[in-house]
């Protein structure tokens, strides 16, 4: 489970070779917002690295000129009546957080710090 | 007893006086209570819940005035349909507590047409995985074999249904989840056409793949709940302005003389069980039988739909996750919290189990700069090519059947540190849901040790009702569906 010596190659062609050792886990890890201890590092660094090994099958196939689907059912531009919908009180809303509250807003930590 | 009955004829005994839903109610809520140590179906029972709800519904048929067929009738949500009032916890220890100030609108249409919510099933955690054994309140048991997983991620509301401990009950699909535990638990189970019921107020996995269907013994049942919650919604922009037919006189043309049925060669590959072969071609055979003609077909970007889900959904899945960081909703991390940042890494370290937070990982590599076109684009132009087969293959055959997973039910603990052999699990339902398309799991037969064993059969978008009308004729004419598990 800490073998982090896989060689990964991105799925398609052209890819970058990346590879995917704790450090680099870490680093995702931050821009995901999961503090993560060493161990799991080590551990998903494996993980991880045999998933995106398995998805270099994809290298494979030709997509040249082949659109995306984002839409599988071809809905494009869906509107509807610009009206306000009331089903839920603010209250009832903040009530969900756990957090303290202050003046009818959620008080959180500081996202500044002073030095 | 009451708990052997199906929807149908529950809803029909009822109507003639045969029984009052209170009595229903109650024997299903001591199975659900009384099972669940064993089972484990169930993360919530909502007793009174259920009580007050049959009450109201015996007052309305004594007035003559049942709001529907599911009026009275037991059914389950999964844990992932948030519902006003009752604890909706995502199977995560970070939503523990949450209670929903509103209900998702297939919990909204049911509670309109006389549910009684016996209560809310368990799940892999945010329905991250394929044997509900990453929920955060511990593993659903298999019916048939306690020692067994009951297949996920919708496994609490197949083995609640399995178990008689409710006539119906709620699932969602986004890569197998309902087809794969119909099939572990023996029941009948739907996936439906992208957009054809309203996600709203259900916790979103990969928004581009989720979608909500109902498990049932049979599939006359499932037309009759698929006709509460089908339909389009102004809260879900996806849900298609499509008219919804009347799903139980189309299964009055249950007739499958003609039909063509598409066999795919890649799904009959190494890997499959024989039992599970011998168990889906036995059950082809009937449908010749009874006048179909099985049609070869190929499917030839089937073998990378596992590889494209495995990026789509974690991408998708980062992005829906993102809204969990503490501060709007639940879980107080423990620990010192001096900034912001800190609150974010440790209410979610804290909060997510290890799949979700190997997914979240993985979705927010494949995403990051540098890799998008290599992993996302490329995969969403792959699922492009897998929706060409299916549009292929309906241009000649009216549905498609397959084996809906590889082998019956696994052991508990067989796959759960293995991710990779996990996410196989998945490879033959995994298609469909690229393809947006409809696919119904009805039971067609037991392995050599005793376990159900599911039949796939996939049609086109927007045709349920053909699809039941096809899984209604099978069940006419066998009684696979009819077999309960010893508890």
């Amino acid at each position: 489970m800490t073998d982090t010596s896989h060689k990964n190659g991105g799925a398609g062609a052209g890819a970058e070779s990346a590879k995917i050792d704790a450090a680099k886990i870490r680093q995702i890890a931050h821009l995901s917002r999961i503090g993560i201890s060493d161990a799991d590092a080590e551990k998903y660094a494996g993980q991880m690295g045999a998933i995106l090994d398995y998805m270099k099958i994809l290298e494979e196939v030709n997509t040249d000129g082949v659109e995306m689907t984002t839409q599988v059912t071809g809905l494009q531009s869906v509107t509807r009546p610009d009206a306000v919908i009331v089903d839920t009180v603010p209250a009832e809303l903040l009530a969900v957080s756990a957090l303290p509250k202050i003046g009818g807003q959620i008080a959180v930590k500081a996202v500044i710090k002073e030095d | 007893m009451l708990s052997e009955l199906t929807l149908k004829e529950a809803s029909e005994g009822l109507r003639a006086g045969k029984f009052k839903s209170a009595e229903l109610t109650e024997e299903m809520l001591g199975r659900a209570e009384g099972l669940n140590p064993e089972l484990n179906a169930y993360i919530t029972v909502t007793g009174d819940v259920a009580r007050k709800a049959a009450g109201e519904s015996d007052q309305r048929a004594q007035n003559g005035g049942l709001l529907s067929a599911l009026d009275g009738m037991p059914g389950a949500l999964k844990d992932i349909v948030n519902t006003k009032g009752i604890r909706s916890t995502s199977a995560s220890k970070i939503l523990a507590n949450f209670v929903p100030p509103y209900n998702a609108t297939v919990a909204e249409k049911l509670g309109q047409a006389g549910m009684v919510l016996t209560g809310k099933t368990n799940t892999d955690e945010f329905a991250c995985g394929g044997s509900t054994e990453y929920s955060a309140f511990g593993v659903t048991h298999n019916p048939w074999d306690l020692s067994r997983v009951a297949g996920g991620s919708s496994g609490g509301s197949a083995a609640a249904v399995a178990a008689g401990t409710c006539l119906y009950a709620i699932g969602t699909d986004t890569g197998g989840s309902i087809r794969l535990p119909a099939s572990f638990c023996g029941v009948s189970g739907l996936k439906v056409t992208y957009g054809r019921v309203s996600r709203s107020g259900v916790t979103a996995m990969a928004s581009s793949l989720d979608s909500i269907g109902p498990f049932a013994k049979t599939v006359e049942d499932l037309a009759l709940v698929m006709q509460v919650i089908a339909g389009n919604d102004v809260k879900d922009s996806t849900t298609l302005r499509v008219a919804v037919p009347d799903y139980t006189a189309a299964l009055k043309d249950a007739s499958v003389k003609g039909l063509r049925i598409g066999v795919p060669k890649e799904y009959f590959v190494e890997g499959l069980s024989a039992d599970v072969e011998k168990l889906v071609r036995g059950a082809m055979s009937e449908y010749e039988r009874m006048g179909a003609k099985l049609v070869p077909i190929s499917l030839p970007y089937t073998k990378y739909a596992v590889a494209i889900y495995y990026i789509i959904m974690p991408a998708e899945l980062s992005a829906n996750l993102s809204r969990y960081d503490g501060i709007r909703y639940g879980l107080k991390p423990e620990g010192e919290i001096n900034e912001l940042i800190d609150q974010y890494y440790m209410t979610r370290d804290q909060g997510f189990g290890q799949e979700v937070k190997r997914r979240i990982l993985t979705g927010t590599y494949v995403l990051s700069a540098g890799y998008f076109d290599a992993y996302y684009r490329k995969a969403m132009k792959v699922r492009t090519l897998i929706k060409q087969d299916f549009d292929n293959a309906f241009k000649d055959v009216d549905v498609i059947m397959t084996p809906v997973s590889p082998t019956a039910a696994f052991k508990i603990g067989e796959k759960s540190n293995d991710p990779l052999s996990m996410y196989l699990e998945d490879a033959f339902t995994i298609p469909a849901s690229m393809a947006g398309v409809p696919a119904l799991s009805i039971p067609c037969g037991f392995s050599s040790d005793g376990l159900p064993v599911g039949l796939q059969i996939i049609s086109p978008q927007f045709s349920e009702h053909k699809l039941m009308a096809v899984g209604h004729a099978y069940q006419l004419a066998t009684d696979w569906h009819k077999k309960f598990p010893k508890l």
